[in-house]
């Protein structure tokens, strides 16, 4: 049994305060806190405040008023900042859904971006709109994600 | 250049860079507001640019088509107009035409009135076909004549107005008679000049070209049919002696060749039928190709026909041949 308890490695989605409680709980039970493993542990009032993002085989945590764009590419989500570029384990939708009330607006498919990072707006003659993101890249709002868009500004 | 002609390209011009310069003019109002939402300001809400150029160029078919059709109906209304003033003219042209008629029947009643020769008349008397010379004889009946006056009457050549022959006629009436040998190849206006001592009178009545009488004396035409294995030629002619025995025909034959070989020979003078000066007779035949050796269209046909002065051959090939 000793090699199954080892490999349960389990990532920690908890307040300041309980971490120290719920990392006990979850040793004693034979779990290893990983900040990159599949299997999540959230207490129910959490919210997530940051991502924790691989750069150069290194982790660092973001902020998620840092954030300018997550971008999904094949089977990866890259996150940028200002400075650089991270890939992050959560999916794009989960992005959606869980930072959708502090300014993430999805604009495409593949793409979010933190509306406190948008530059400017520049709308085009074939009813796109392109953004131009304060890292200075350039990013096309859809039309079927127009509407949403337009609204998440205040339009 | 006309500048009207380049009128419709200006105006497409100008249409065209208003409605650029007011997209342009909209998309910069759209992305300000656009901006300004972005930057937590109250922006109103406004349709994309490519919904307003489509909105706006229907707005501007619409307007010129109003234009368009208000247009049409004033040219309409313009073309009535016109078309009223075009009959109203065409009726002042009518009644124009029909003052300067009333005044041309009126001048020519005037001038019958005061015309001077009251009727004319003329008679080949002979004709020399070696020398081309014709001898004609020229009668007038004149309205009124002054008592002491000489009457010539007078033939001058308007071929070349250098022949000009004058016969004093003398007579007890007002009907006068000359006789002149002229150049049958000349056309000829005869005059009638009467002078006394104090006064001379002249004026002409007739002119007579006798290249164009000779020819036209005598004619014939020949017709070529086919339908239904059937082909048919007929054949008629028409000579007017003009009064001279030697004119008349004496003998007519029709002679049908095929190439060199004589077919047939018709005397057609058993045809002819005369009724005072004028000669005329007819002429036709058929055969069914299917039974015939030859065709009727292919023949040649020789016309000969013989009056006072000798033979003369007319010849035509028929359509197949021609």
């Amino acid at each position: 049994m000793d090699w199954v308890v080892k490999w349960l490695e389990i990532k920690l989605k908890c307040r300041k305060e309980n971490e120290k409680k719920y990392k006990e709980m979850l040793e004693l039970a034979g779990f290893v806190i990983s900040p990159t493993a599949d299997l999540t542990f959230q207490e129910d009032d959490f919210i997530q405040d940051s991502f924790l993002g691989k750069v150069e085989d290194v982790y660092e945590i973001i902020p998620f008023q840092k954030v300018v764009l997550i971008e999904a590419f094949g089977h990866e989500v890259f996150l940028y900042t200002l400075e650089k570029k991270y890939i992050i384990k959560e999916r794009l939708y989960e992005v959606e859904g869980l930072f959708d009330d502090v300014g993430y607006i999805r604009i495409n498919k593949s793409q979010i971006v933190n509306k406190a990072m948008i530059k400017e707006i520049r709308p085009a003659f074939n009813s796109k709109l392109t953004l131009l993101l304060k890292n200075k890249q350039l990013v096309d709002v859809t039309r079927s994600y127009q509407v949403r868009f337009k609204e998440s500004i205040g339009l | 250049m006309n500048i009207m002609s380049l009128l419709p390209l200006i105006v497409f011009f100008i249409i065209g860079s208003s409605i650029f310069i007011a997209v342009v003019i909209y998309k910069l109002i759209y992305k300000k507001n656009l901006n300004k939402a972005l930057d937590g300001t109250k922006a109103i809400s406004m349709v994309d640019p490519a919904s307003f150029i489509q909105g706006f160029m229907l707005l501007v078919v619409v307007i010129l088509s109003i234009v368009s059709v208000s247009s049409i109906q004033e040219l309409k209304r313009q073309q009535a107009d016109q078309q009223v003033e075009l009959n109203t003219l065409r009726d002042k042209i009518n009644s124009i035409q029909y003052s300067v008629g009333s005044i041309e029947s009126q001048f020519s009643a005037y001038v019958a009135s005061n015309a001077w020769i009251q009727s004319s008349s003329y008679l080949v008397i002979d004709y020399d076909p070696l020398n081309q010379l014709i001898d004609i004889q020229m009668m007038v009946s004149l309205k009124e004549l002054h008592a002491d006056a000489i009457v010539k009457i007078v033939a001058v050549s308007t071929t070349d107005f250098q022949d000009i022959t004058e016969v004093v006629s003398v007579s007890n009436t007002l009907n006068f008679v000359a006789n002149f040998t002229l150049n049958a190849t000349m056309s000829y206006r005869f005059e009638v000049v009467a002078s006394t001592q104090d006064e001379l009178s002249k004026e002409a009545f007739r002119t007579i070209n006798f290249v164009t009488l000779l020819q036209e004396r005598f004619r014939f035409h020949m017709g070529f049919s086919l339908a239904d294995n059937m082909e048919t030629y007929d054949i008629s002619v028409y000579n007017h002696s003009l009064g001279l025995e030697s004119f008349q025909i004496s003998g007519i034959v029709l002679r049908l060749y095929n190439g060199l070989t004589l077919i047939q020979t018709i005397d057609l003078l058993p045809n002819l039928s005369a009724q005072g000066n004028i000669q005329t007779f007819y002429h036709g035949s058929n055969q069914n190709t299917s039974t015939s050796t030859y065709s009727l269209l292919g023949l040649r046909y020789v016309l000969e026909v013989t009056d006072g002065f000798g033979t003369t051959l007319y010849e035509t090939l028929g359509p197949s041949l021609r």
